[in-house]
């Protein structure tokens, strides 16, 4: 990327607040441990030598009242020194240092909420922006490196007055980094202040109005609509908020997000080639949403809303290369918070439990580090046609295809994992990150019709072996919630194949 | 009887999916009781909808099929439903009617 291709967004600054009681109450804590050192303190040797044998008993309690008036006065300068220091003094933005509760950056920053009660003497010591560089971000080729990134970011809520983000990627990579960021950001103080972007990272932000998400601005090209074809940011009500007594009566907002991804859909195919999708390709669209956002909510945030979890999605359409070169990229992620995969699976009844316990047991020492193996087991088990942790679905014995149909679903999209699609759909739920590309882009029956759809990501495609570590990734920093993410080349077979002209 | 999917999607919805939403509608439209009766009952959708999901089926029928079984279900529930949306109800009960070994059910 060009120093001209960068572009400098948000120019903003802003006042602190040292009566926002958090900072007050850092600083007054760190004062009492001042006070508390310096009392504690011990006489120097050489004056305990020479003086305290012939000391007596009045003297060596005036000394320690000396000692205690000493600490208190210390103490009490520091808070007035702290208090009454405006440290930085800068007009237009307003920053409320306060704790803002976030599942997803209580488990992103360890020890996050004891961080902050000290967060205003880090934040001193930081003078300045903090940069912060984001390169690389894709959860479906880069997901490791991505997660730590974030997670440097969200560290710097504790650390840091302001933030400067330098999106440094020439091209949106991955969606789906960009939603866990959008969600990071609705935890955190306003910090983001500036940095540097390229203009077709600029595009995107734009046109998926992420940067209203993120809460910047960034400068919008001209010609924004001739090579990115965006399907804006959808949310759904934040979980456990469902009141109506009908709600699984009423109109879905699944539903009604995978027709608007159907109109988005449409709207790319008429632009750039003159087509639309037909039913097919319509129907597969419409079950790779409705049963993702069905599952985020039914899974996502089981241990305070059960089947009342939400979501974030996102995804748009970018036409790169050029002349007989040209291709279309396609970019689509769910984002749900508040249960991990592993953790929703832990609550299976029987017999199931004692399968899933079997499957880990084997394989415990051969995925990740011993402290994560049996989540990344665990994930990869609940993947399985027919494995579920309803009760009642184990009796009825339905349930447990969900995840099966959304791969089936992207393997279609994306010419059943072909060399030129470059398809990858990652998983990211706690510390796992599950990769499904070639060969491992959906399940298979091994068994007949009837048989469930089984994906072990080996080549035997056996439950005896352990996964492929290059598909089952342990991660550095723990998710909680479930990422989907996917990006593939369209393929234009496949389009011929499920088009309808546009006349 | 008569069950018409348009009072869940209304008359110009595309889609209609969820578990939770096939497992409401089943009680919305007494199915249990529907089970045990001798009526038929007729299912038909709005000409807009395009797609049901299998998670839908499964809620909506994982009982009915429990109770009558395949061959009773499909001379009972007559789907007046277009070729695509037929296929849906199809998947749905192959989803139903799938060996669980791995989950160690069958």
């Amino acid at each position: 990327m060009t120093e001209e291709e960068r572009r400098q967004y948000f120019p903003g600054s802003w006042e602190l607040h040292t009566d926002d009681p958090l900072v007050v109450r850092s600083i007054r804590l760190e004062a009492s441990r001042l006070r508390r050192r310096i009392a504690k303190r011990p006489v120097a040797k050489s004056q305990s030598r020479n003086k305290t044998i012939r000391r007596s008993v009045s003297e060596k309690i005036n000394q320690r009242r000396t000692r205690l008036r000493h600490a208190k006065k210390v103490a009490r300068d520091y808070l007035k020194r702290r208090r009454g220091a405006r440290v930085l003094s800068f007009e237009e933005k307003d920053i409320k240092y306060s704790l803002r509760p976030s599942t997803i950056l209580d488990h992103l920053v360890p020890n996050r909420a004891k961080k902050f009660e000290t967060s205003a003497i880090r934040r001193k010591r930081v003078s300045g922006h903090v940069a912060v560089e984001l390169k690389d971000m894709s959860f479906t080729h880069n997901p490791r490196e991505t997660m730590n990134r974030l997670g440097q970011l969200a560290e710097m809520e504790t650390d840091a007055f302001r933030i400067n983000i330098d999106f440094h990627d020439t091209h949106c990579l991955d969606v789906g980094p960009y939603l866990l960021l959008s969600t990071i950001k609705r935890g955190m103080p306003d910090l983001f202040m500036g940095g540097e972007i390229s203009s077709s990272m600029s595009k995107v932000m734009s046109a998926l109005e992420l940067d209203q998400e993120l809460g910047i601005w960034v400068p919008v090209p001209e010609d924004m609509h001739t090579d990115v074809f965006p399907f804006p940011v959808h949310r759904r009500r934040e979980s456990g908020s469902s009141e109506s007594a009908t709600r699984y009566i009423d109109k879905q907002t699944h539903e009604k997000v995978a027709g608007n991804l159907k109109a988005a859909i449409d709207n790319w195919l008429k632009i750039t080639t003159q087509q639309q999708l037909n039913l097919k390709g319509r129907r597969s669209v419409y079950k790779l949403v409705t049963e993702t956002l069905d599952n985020a909510e039914r899974h996502g945030d089981l241990l305070e809303h059960q089947n009342d979890g939400d979501w974030i999605v996102a995804g748009f359409m970018a036409k790169r290369g050029q002349g007989d070169e040209e291709y279309y990229r396609c970019h689509l992620a769910f984002l749900s918070t508040g249960t991990t995969i592993s953790e929703t699976i832990q609550t299976t009844p029987e017999p199931t439990k004692s399968k899933l316990k079997d499957y880990v047991t084997k394989h415990l020492r051969q995925v990740g580090t011993k402290a994560h193996a049996a989540e990344h087991l665990s994930t990869v088990f609940a993947l399985q046609d027919g494995v579920t942790r309803s009760e009642a679905a184990v009796h009825e014995k339905r349930n447990g295809t969900g995840f099966q149909d959304i791969l089936e679903f992207y393997s279609d999209l994306a010419a059943q994992g072909a060399e030129r699609a470059d398809a990858s759909l990652a998983i990211v739920s706690g510390r796992t990150c599950v990769l499904c590309n070639t060969p491992y882009m959906h399940g298979v029956r091994q068994d007949g019709e009837d048989s469930e759809r089984e994906m072990w990501f080996n080549e035997p495609n056996t439950q005896d072996l352990p996964p492929d570590r290059h598909n089952v990734i342990e991660l550095d920093r723990c998710l909680k919630g479930t990422l989907i993410s996917m990006a593939f080349t369209l393929d234009l077979d496949y389009l011929e194949r499920t088009v309808d002209r546009a006349n | 009887m008569q069950i018409d999917l348009s009072k869940l999607v209304g008359q110009d919805g595309v889609v209609l999916a969820g578990m939770e939403r096939g497992a409401a509608a089943r009680t919305l439209f007494t199915l249990d009781k529907l089970d045990s009766s001798l009526d038929e009952v007729v299912v038909t959708a709005p000409e807009t909808l395009e797609a049901i999901s299998t998670s839908f089926v499964q809620g909506f029928l994982a009982g009915s099929l429990k109770t009558l079984g395949e061959a009773k279900l499909r001379e009972k529930y007559k789907f007046e439903l277009n070729d695509v949306l037929k296929e849906d109800i199809t998947d749905g009960l192959k989803r139903l009617l799938m060996k669980r070994k791995i989950a160690g059910i069958d």
